[in-house]
C-alpha cells in the first residue's frame, strides 16, 4: 500500500508482525499488513484503513475512535496509533461495551513503544461510550482555529457602505491590499474592498459617518473624490 | 585541522591536555561534545574543571544558577491547562507524514552490505557483478570512495570508525552501499557483491576482554580492550572505615536496544549545492552539524528537516550513523534523491544501544541507620565504539545519599559487539539499579524500613565533592509522596514475612533516582512572528517526537503575549534553514526552555517572567556573531541589531577582537555556564522602541482580534525599507513596510 500505491494509511513498524503499527482491517478483521501478501488475498476483500474512518474535516469530522485517541492523549510518537485505532475499530464494531480484559485481548497485537497504554485504554472506553451514543467529555481540548469574524466591533446589519473613487488612482492593484488592511484597523471600519480606481468601504454608522470615512482615507494616504 | 574526538577528551586526560586553544574552540562547536555536556555532564565535569577556561563562553561564576522564588501557580490562563497535542490530528488520521512514507520523484533506494563478522579485515570487495545489475545506479565501497571522504569518521577513536573500514570491529560495519531504482534491486545487488574477509579474534565478553591476556585491537596502555579507566573518586577513607554491617552486591545489566517502531530512515537530496535531509531525528541541528562535519561542507550548506512525526527517539536519534553520510554522498554522486531505509535488523544491530554494566557494590552501614562507607566499581561494556558510560553511573552513587567515605571506580571496556550511546538517561538508571538494590539490602541488614532509611540518608544539599548545589532538591517530597500514595505503611512488611505459596513471597520495594540531565543544554531559542492580521506564528527548533513540546511552545507564546491560543500556530516540523538551534527533544534546558516548559507544566508564572526578562544585558545581543565581525555603528531600525552601547560591548565581540572568528550561536550551547553572548531571544515580546529588530518589536494590543502594532513600533518600521533582502525577516519586514507605505500620505 505504501510503496506501490503511495499511501500512508498504515505505518510500518517492526516489519515482522509483532507490533501492530501497520494493522488494517481485512474484511473487518484486524491484521498486520506488513506480512500479508496481497496477491494471496485474492480479489474482493475490503481493506479498511484509518483513512476511511473520518467523515469530514477537522475534529468534528473525525471518527469517535480517532477523536478519543487524540483528545485523551492515547499516543506519544504516534507511529503505532493508526494500527491501534484499527484494532480498536474492529473491537468496538464487534463489542460496543468491552471490559478491560476484552480491550487488553483485542489490543494485544499492538505495541506502543512509548508506553501510553493507560491513556490508550481510556481512549478506547471514551470512544466506545461515544459510539454507544453517550455524551462524553475529553481530557484535553484541541486548538481549533476559528475563521476570524471581521465584524468584531459592530453588527453587520447596521453597516453602511459606499463606493468611493480615488482622487488619484493607485499605481497598481497590489497597493490596495496593504492600504485596505491599514484602513480596516480603524475602529468602526467593517470591510474594505475595491480596485486601483475605486474603493468600497463598509462602516459602522454608530461610530463613523461618510465625512469621517473620507477623512480617514485621506489621512491613510489616498484621498477620494 | 584534525577533528577533535569529543568523547576522548572526556576520557583521556593526556589527550585533553594536548589540545590547543584553537582545538578547544573547535571542540566547543562539535555536536558530540555539546551532547556530552548536555546529556552526560558528569562525564565531562572533570575535564571542564581542568580545561573549561579554554572553552569559549565558559564562565564558572555563571554556572551557579540563581534560585528564584516560586510564584503562585494560579496566575495562568493557558499554561497548565490540558491542550491536545497539535500534531494529534495528523497522528490519528493518515495525514501526519512519517519519513518512512515520504518519497520523491526519481528517488533511488539505498541498501548497505554489512559485515557478518564481529572482527575481521576486509581483504577484497568485488562489486563488478552488482554494478552490472539493471537498476543499479551506484555502488560505493572503500575502494572507490571519493578521496575527499577517505579520512571522514564518526565518533572517536579507538578504533576509528571511517565511512568504510578496512578492519571492521562489529557485526554490521558497512562494507559497501548500493543505490538502485528499487529496494529489491538494491537487495539483489548486495547479494552480488563478493567480499573476502580475514576473520580476526573478537572480544565479545567484556569481563574477558578487560583481562591482560586478551589480544589488543588498538594501541593502548590498558589491559586487553579496556578503553578507559576513570581516575577513582575518593572521599574520606572508604577502605579503613568500620561499619556495623557490610552489604555486598554485584549487579549486572544486559545490553538494551531502543527498538523504536519507526526504523531509522531518511530522504537525502542535493539542491543548489546544498544537502537536504528529511530524517528521523530528535535534534535536527545536531544532525546538521554532524552531516556538515562529515561531508566537510559548511552548516549552511546542509538543511535538515525533522518532520515532527518521528517514530520515537529515546536519545539515540540525536546524531547520525555512517549510512546517513553514505546516503548523502550517493545522492551527490547520482544526482538523485536517496531514500535511505534501515531494515529492522540494521536498526537493531547498528544503531546505538545502552551499555552492558557490571556494578560491584560494597556498602557499610551502621545500626543507627547512618551510612559508613561505600566502595562502588562500575564496569561498562561500551561495545565497538568509544562511548563513555561507566562513570556516568556514578551520579546517584556520588550524590543521592550522604556517604562520608566513598570510593568510586569506573572502567569502560571495548568489545566487538554493539555500539553504545544514549538510551533514556544514558547510564544513570544503571547506577540507580545497583545502588538501590544495595540500599534496600542495607536497610534489611539493620532492620530498618527502607524508606525511612533512605529519607534519613538523603543528600539534599548538593554535590558533596564539588559543592555545587542541587537545582532541584525535591527528592524528599518525591519519596514521601510515593510512600503516602502507594500506602507503603500498610503494604510493606519484612522480607519473607508474607509467603504467597511455598517458596514464593510477596514483597514491595522502592527505588529513588536523581538525574543530572535529560533536559540538557543551550540554546533554547525561538521566534514569534506577528502577522499583519494579528495572528501569531511560533517558530522554534524544539524537536517534538510526540511529547508535546511544540504544543507547549504555542501555549507559552499565547500565555506570554496574552492572546488566545487559537490565534497561535506552530508547525509540527523543524527545518534547520528556518530556525535557530533549540537542542534536542527534552533538552531545551537551562534558563529558557526549561523554565518555559516548567512553566507550562506547573504554571510557574515567575518562570515565564524570567523567560521574558532575565539578564537584560544579554538580551541586547541578538544577532549571530558573524554580524560582529565588522563592527558597525548602532543604527536604530536598520535591521541589524547591535549591542546596546549603554550596556557595554558584548562578550562575543571581545572574543572576535582577540582574533577568534566567531561562529554562529552553537558555540554557546554549553551547560557549564549561562548561555552567553549570542542568544537570539526572539521570544522576547517586550516592546523596546530603540531596538532595531522588527519581528519582535511589536507592541501589544490585547483586543480579541489578537495583536496589533503599538504606536512605538511605527518609528521602528520607518526603517523597514532598508531591511529589504535580509532573508526571512527581511521579507516579513518588507510586508510591514508596504503596509506602512500604503497607509501614509505621500
Amino acid at each position: 500500500m505504501n510503496f506501490q500505491l503511495g499511501l500512508s494509511n498504515a505505518n510500518l513498524g517492526c516489519d515482522r508482525a509483532q507490533c501492530g503499527a501497520c494493522a488494517v482491517l481485512v474484511d473487518g478483521r484486524s491484521m498486520n499488513s506488513c506480512t500479508i501478501l496481497s496477491a494471496r488475498l485474492g480479489r474482493g476483500q475490503q481493506i479498511k484503513t484509518v483513512a476511511s474512518l473520518a467523515t469530514g474535516p477537522g475534529v468534528a469530522g473525525l471518527h469517535p475512535i480517532q477523536r478519543a485517541y487524540w483528545l485523551e492523549g492515547g499516543f506519544q510518537c504516534g507511529i503505532c496509533t493508526r494500527g491501534f485505532i484499527m484494532s480498536t475499530f474492529a473491537l468496538l464494531t464487534a463489542n460496543p461495551k468491552p471490559d478491560t480484559a476484552q480491550i487488553s485481548e483485542a489490543l494485544s497485537g499492538n505495541i506502543c513503544r512509548c508506553g501510553e497504554y493507560a491513556k490508550i485504554f481510556k481512549a478506547v472506553n471514551t470512544a466506545a461510550a461515544e459510539m454507544r451514543g453517550e455524551k462524553v467529555t475529553y481530557r484535553a481540548t484541541p486548538v481549533v482555529v476559528e475563521v476570524q469574524k471581521v465584524a468584531t466591533t459592530s453588527p453587520t446589519a447596521a453597516a453602511a457602505s459606499k463606493d468611493f473613487e480615488f482622487a488619484t488612482p493607485l499605481d497598481t492593484i497590489e497597493q490596495l491590499e496593504p492600504f485596505a488592511t491599514a484602513v480596516k484597523k480603524t475602529d468602526g471600519i467593517i470591510d474594505v474592498s475595491g480596485s486601483e480606481r475605486q474603493i468600497t468601504v463598509k462602516w459602522d454608522p454608530a461610530k463613523l459617518d461618510e465625512a469621517k470615512v473620507r477623512a480617514l482615507l485621506a489621512a491613510a494616504g489616498h484621498g477620494v473624490k | 585541522m584534525a577533528r577533535i574526538e569529543a568523547i576522548r577528551v572526556a576520557q583521556d586526560a593526556e589527550y585533553a591536555a594536548s589540545l590547543s586553544d584553537a582545538d578547544w574552540h573547535q571542540l566547543s562547536l562539535d555536536p558530540d561534545w555539546q551532547q556530552l555536556v548536555a546529556e552526560q555532564s558528569e562525564m565531562v565535569a572533570g575535564v571542564i574543571a581542568t580545561h573549561g577556561h579554554k572553552l569559549p563562553s565558559f564562565s564558572a561564576a555563571a554556572s551557579a544558577r540563581p534560585t528564584q522564588p516560586e510564584a503562585p501557580r494560579t496566575a495562568f490562563k493557558i499554561a497548565g491547562t490540558d491542550v491536545a497535542r497539535m500534531q494529534g490530528i495528523g497522528i490519528v488520521t493518515n495525514l501526519g507524514q512519517y519519513t518512512e512514507n515520504m518519497r520523491m520523484p526519481g528517488m533511488l533506494f539505498m541498501r548497505t552490505l554489512r559485515s557478518r563478522y564481529p572482527h575481521a579485515k576486509i581483504t577484497s570487495v568485488d562489486i563488478s557483478k552488482a554494478q552490472k545489475l539493471p537498476g543499479v545506479k551506484a555502488v560505493l565501497h572503500r575502494g572507490n570512495l571519493p578521496a575527499e571522504y577517505a579520512d571522514v569518521f564518526l565518533g572517536a577513536a579507538n578504533p576509528t570508525r571511517f565511512l568504510f573500514n578496512e578492519e571492521v570491529f562489529e557485526v554490521g560495519s558497512p562494507i559497501a552501499v548500493v543505490a538502485a531504482e528499487s529496494e529489491h534491486v538494491a537487495d539483489e545487488a548486495l547479494r552480488q557483491i563478493d567480499v573476502q574477509y580475514q576473520v580476526l579474534p573478537a572480544a565479545l565478553d567484556f569481563l574477558e576482554a578487560m583481562k591482560a591476556t586478551t589480544p589488543k585491537q588498538f594501541t593502548s596502555n590498558l589491559d586487553g580492550t579496556t578503553i578507559a579507566v576513570t581516575p577513582p573518586l575518593v572521599r574520606g577513607d572508604p577502605t579503613n572505615t568500620r561499619a556495623d554491617a557490610v552489604v555486598d552486591v554485584i549487579a549486572h545489566k544486559p545490553v538494551e536496544q531502543h527498538v523504536a517502531l519507526e526504523v531509522t530512515n531518511g530522504l537525502f537530496w542535493w539542491d543548489n549545492d546544498k544537502l537536504n535531509a528529511v530524517y528521523t531525528s530528535q535534534w535536527a541541528h545536531g544532525v546538521r552539524a554532524n552531516l556538515s562535519t562529515a561531508l566537510k561542507i559548511p552548516q549552511n550548506k546542509v538543511r535538515v528537516v525533522q518532520p515532527g512525526y518521528v517514530g520515537s527517539g529515546y536519545g539515540y536519534r540525536s546524531g547520525i550513523d555512517l549510512a546517513e553520510v553514505h546516503a548523502a554522498i550517493l545522492s551527490k554522486l547520482t544526482a538523485r534523491p536517496i531514500k535511505m531505509n534501515y531494515t529492522r535488523y540494521e536498526d537493531f544491530v547498528t544503531r546505538t544501544h545502552r551499555n552492558e554494566f557490571r556494578d560491584e557494590m560494597k556498602l557499610g552501614v551502621n545500626k543507627d541507620g547512618t551510612l559508613a562507607f561505600g566502595q562502588f566499581k562500575v564496569i561498562a561494556n561500551v561495545g565497538a565504539q568509544r562511548a563513555g558510560a561507566a562513570n556516568g553511573a556514578w551520579f546517584n552513587m556520588q550524590n543521592l545519599y550522604k556517604i562520608p567515605n566513598l570510593k568510586l571506580e569506573a572502567i569502560d571496556v571495548f568489545t566487538n559487539s554493539f555500539k553504545s550511546g544514549p538510551y533514556r538517561c544514558v547510564s544513570h538508571p544503571n547506577g540507580t539499579f545497583a545502588l538501590e538494590i544495595t540500599m534496600e539490602k542495607a536497610a534489611y541488614a539493620i532492620g530498618m524500613d527502607p524508606i525511612a532509611f533512605r529519607l534519613m540518608n538523603l543528600n539534599e544539599v548538593g554535590n558533596p565533592d564539588t559543592k555545587a548545589p542541587f537545582s532541584n532538591p525535591g527528592i524528599r517530597d518525591c519519596i514521601t509522596a510515593v510512600r503516602d500514595q502507594v500506602g507503603w505503611a500498610q503494604k510493606w512488611h519484612a522480607p519473607k514475612a508474607n509467603q504467597v505459596r511455598p517458596g514464593v513471597y510477596h514483597g514491595i520495594g522502592m527505588a529513588a533516582h536523581a538525574c543530572s540531565h535529560g533536559a540538557g543544554g543551550n540554546p533554547a531559542s525561538g521566534q514569534v512572528v506577528i502577522n499583519s492580521d494579528g495572528t501569531v506564528q511560533c517558530i522554534s527548533a524544539n524537536n517534538d517526537i510526540g511529547d508535546g513540546q511544540r504544543t507547549e511552545m504555542m501555549m507559552i507564546t499565547a500565555e506570554t503575549l496574552g492572546v488566545p491560543l487559537t490565534s497561535v500556530t506552530i508547525t509540527p516540523y523543524v527545518d534547520t534553514d528556518l530556525t535557530t538551534d533549540a537542542s534536542g527533544t527534552d533538552r531545551d534546558d537551562d534558563d529558557h526552555g526549561r523554565d518555559a516548559r516548567r512553566a507550562a507544566h506547573l504554571g510557574n508564572h515567575h518562570a515565564i517572567r524570567r523567560h521574558r526578562s532575565h539578564d537584560r544585558r544579554q538580551r541586547h545581543v541578538r544577532k549571530p556573531a558573524d554580524q560582529y565581525r565588522r563592527p558597525r555603528p548602532v543604527r536604530g531600525g536598520d535591521g541589524r541589531a547591535q549591542a546596546d552601547p549603554r550596556l557595554g560591548r558584548p562578550q562575543v565581540q571581545r572574543r572576535c577582537d582577540e582574533g577568534q572568528p566567531a561562529r554562529d550561536q552553537h558555540r554557546c550551547r554549553h551547560g557549564y555556564g549561562r548561555w552567553q553572548g549570542l542568544q537570539q531571544e526572539r521570544c522576547e515580546q517586550d516592546a523596546h522602541p530603540r531596538r532595531g529588530h522588527g519581528v519582535q518589536d511589536l507592541g501589544r494590543d490585547r483586543r480579541p482580534g489578537g495583536l496589533r502594532p503599538g504606536p512605538e513600533v511605527a518609528a521602528d518600521r520607518l526603517g523597514g525599507a532598508r531591511r529589504r533582502g535580509r532573508g526571512r525577516h527581511g521579507a516579513r519586514l518588507d510586508q510591514d513596510h508596504q503596509l506602512r507605505r500604503g497607509s501614509r500620505p505621500r
